[in-house]
């Protein structure tokens, strides 16, 4: 157990370092064998303590959207909400990102949508993707390791800043579709076990 | 300077980047001409902060065969091609920065700016053509839109900088990302009649012109 908090604490000090977090709001949980750890509702990024982190248990997570999401997605033990500065103004505009440099086609796929702030939605829209943002939020990124799904969110909030950018400038040129399923499939495979590798070491 | 020299300058530049926020995780590549025949690249997939200077690859120009511990960076050969075609660059820096990869995402040149920018890189910052990561035709079309320049975008991906030593090189990939940033402030307020850039001018922008 302390070794997932530690993890957890880790990860929060880098979702913070690299100005990924807003103050309150945000969320990182880590699934174990009868249920999740995660962060509490009232912990500040700013300074995570020990405390912070709280076991829900399978029995007692009731409708909770973290354990809804788990349940859908049975290949992620990680789940981050997050709201990074881009991320943010892209959720409010409710404009798709898409894939127009290549890290975003290799980590995060084609496109990344803006979905409506409502658990079917947000369900929905992580069916087949391990990043989506929230409208007039922020977003949740998912992943098999901590780094995976940090390194979602790292990716997506560039993404969102370049296309904040290069609306002044003209617009991105999108990476073909072939393209970039094969960067991603490639990605995957390539980091696949250095991932697996990772949560062999996050394991309990 | 010795293969030990150039392999403690491989280290110093990651660390460099990362700290000036030029590179991110591990992503992007650094490497230093040891000769004629060969040069230092950095291993693929290493974290700057911990890589060694034994850790770094010796790779030759012309076959692109290595020795060393990692394999080194998949685009190896784009390295390699810039020293075969240009002899006096000594020092090739790759990486994604957030403002130079605007440019690379949208196709679009950057006109020279300023001074500083004119004689580090010399003129305008061509879009080098679109290519797979790792592909011939990226590092091909790479040395295109590098020609006659010390740095170039690459469609979709990032950007090369190269300079006489690694110092330059990282100045160039320093200026490169400060011209970026300040030409989209410039083209900020020129859209919106603003005199001063804030991000939150940008933002209100965004939201006004693109929402759905």
């Amino acid at each position: 157990m302390s070794k997932i908090i530690d993890s957890i604490k880790e990860y929060v000090s880098l979702l913070k370092e690299e100005g990924l977090c807003a103050e309150t709001g945000d969320m990182v949980a880590v699934k174990c064998t009868d249920g999740y750890y995660r962060t509490s509702s009232t912990a500040s990024f700013k300074e995570i303590l020990d405390k912070d982190i709280i076991k829900v248990t399978n029995e007692n997570s009731g409708d909770d959207i973290v354990a809804n999401i788990f349940n859908a997605r049975g290949d992620i033990n990680i789940i981050m909400i997050t709201h990074p500065q881009s991320i943010c103004t892209v959720a409010k505009s409710g404009a798709t990102i898409y894939a127009v440099l290549d890290d975003m086609a290799q980590i995060v796929g084609r496109n990344a949508k803006v979905v409506p702030n409502v658990q079917s939605s947000i369900i929905s829209g992580l069916k087949r993707r391990n990043s989506t943002l929230i409208k007039d939020e922020g977003c949740i990124t998912l992943g098999r390791t901590l780094n995976e799904a940090f390194t979602n969110c790292m990716v997506l909030e560039k993404a969102a800043k370049v296309f904040i950018c290069t609306s002044v400038i003209g617009k991105g040129k999108k990476i073909g579709f072939i393209d970039a399923k094969l960067m991603h499939f490639v990605y995957k495979i390539k980091y696949s076990k250095k991932n697996q590798e990772q949560l062999a070491q996050e394991e309990m | 300077m010795t293969e030990t020299q150039l392999r403690e300058i491989l280290v110093e530049s990651g660390i460099d980047l990362l700290k000036s926020n030029l590179v991110q995780g591990t992503w992007g590549n650094t490497s230093v001409r040891l000769d004629e025949k060969s040069m230092l690249v950095t291993p693929s997939g290493l974290d700057y902060l911990s890589l060694k200077p034994e850790d770094m690859a010796k790779v030759d120009i012309n076959t692109l065969e290595w020795e060393g511990k990692y394999k080194p960076t998949s685009e190896k050969g784009i390295h390699a091609g810039v020293y075969s075609a240009r002899k006096e660059v000594g020092a090739v820096i790759h990486s994604h920065p957030t403002y130079c990869s605007v440019f690379a995402s949208a196709h679009i040149p950057l006109p020279v700016i300023n001074d500083k920018m004119k004689n580090l890189i010399g003129g305008e910052v061509r879009v080098s053509g679109y290519g797979l990561p790792g592909s011939s035709k990226l590092c091909k079309n790479t040395l295109i839109g590098l020609d006659g320049r010390n740095a170039t975008f690459m469609a979709n991906h990032g950007v090369l900088c190269v300079g006489k030593d690694m110092k330059e090189a990282f100045e160039i990939m320093a200026t490169m990302e400060e011209c970026c940033k300040l030409y989209i402030e410039q083209m900020t307020c020129k859209i919106t009649g603003e005199k001063e850039f804030t991000q939150e001018i940008l933002d209100n922008f965004f939201i006004k012109n693109f929402s759905k």
